[in-house]
């Protein structure tokens, strides 16, 4: 049976802020790249336990690439439930010190939807010791993780259009959350539109 | 009334306050050196996280390998793995 699919305007901005995404990731990495050597490895995934959000529009494309690769299982959905109770409302510091994983990361340390991956995943590289990248190490502030202030800064400013266009905020909320609620809106419970009040409360939750 | 958590700092509405025992509180001025509060709060996020037997430890653990980096110690993750194990079976003891 063939996924349900948003509406035509809302999927089309989906694909328009993925689009942005995946350009401005690509001419990052590009950028970084050409500046010196990265020192990230496959199975490092020490940036897999740091606190990620993501906005309504990149959850419902990661939700429907699960979908399309058949990764989307009922494990993956109780996995994505109790990292949501983990992680909501939870400071950024916490959450780091915890060391929560990603609810995509594998047994491997490899990424589930490493194609689709988050914007902020595509775009964390270090130079320095990758031992200081660990979640209990970074405060030593010798990781030599880049500063993408200003490639995130784009980005957002390109999807902030985006969403205004289906009058959303620009909220982000943990990874769990946005791929679960991105579910309902794909499935129909929700309209696009009516998500606002809900990625407020969510961003905001039990503070 | 809102009132600050003990673990992030940020003021919240719900959450679980704990009172401290004599002993906790002898053993919290023992390390702090200044006279330990009558009660805890902790907001609902960071109570999860802490009631969590995992999570928790690995909180705890989190705290002392950053404290003991950020002191400059050396074998900080041997430290912090070694005070992570002892926390774990006290944990499986208190359990049995």
């Amino acid at each position: 049976m063939m996924p349900r699919r948003l509406p035509i305007l809302a999927d089309r901005s989906v694909q328009e802020a993925q689009a942005n995404r995946l350009q401005g990731a690509h001419e990052y990495e590009a950028k970084v790249s050409a500046e010196g050597r990265i020192s990230c490895t496959s199975g490092c995934a020490s940036c897999c336990h740091y606190p990620l959000a993501v906005s309504i529009l990149e959850g419902i494309s990661l939700y429907q690439w699960l979908v399309d690769h058949y990764l989307w299982t009922p494990r993956l959905k109780a996995k994505l439930v109790e990292v949501k109770e983990q992680t909501l409302g939870l400071s950024s510091e916490v959450w780091l010190l915890a060391m929560i994983p990603c609810p995509l990361l594998t047994a491997e340390l490899l990424c589930s939807a490493y194609e689709s991956r988050p914007f902020m995943c595509r775009t964390i590289f270090s130079k320095g010791d990758p031992f200081y990248c660990h979640p209990h190490r970074l405060a030593a502030q010798r990781s030599g993780i880049l500063d993408r202030t200003d490639a995130v800064a784009a980005l957002w400013s390109a999807e902030r259009k985006t969403l205004k266009r289906h009058q959303l905020q620009q909220v982000t909320i943990p990874l769990a959350a946005a791929l679960l609620l991105s579910e309902r809106i794909v499935k129909g419970e929700l309209e696009l539109e009516e998500t606002n009040a809900i990625l407020i409360a969510e961003a905001q939750s039990e503070k | 009334m809102k009132s600050e958590c003990c673990v992030c700092h940020r003021e919240a509405h719900a959450g679980s306050t704990l009172t401290l025992s004599p002993e906790e509180k002898k053993a919290i001025e023992k390390t702090d050196g200044k006279k330990a509060p009558d009660t805890l709060f902790y907001c609902k996020p960071c109570y999860r996280i802490l009631s969590d037997k995992e999570r928790g430890a690995q909180f705890l653990r989190g705290m002392m390998e950053t404290g003991l980096h950020q002191a400059g110690v050396v074998g900080a993750e041997t430290k912090a793995s070694k005070f992570h194990r002892d926390l774990l079976s006290k944990v499986a003891k208190v359990a049995k």
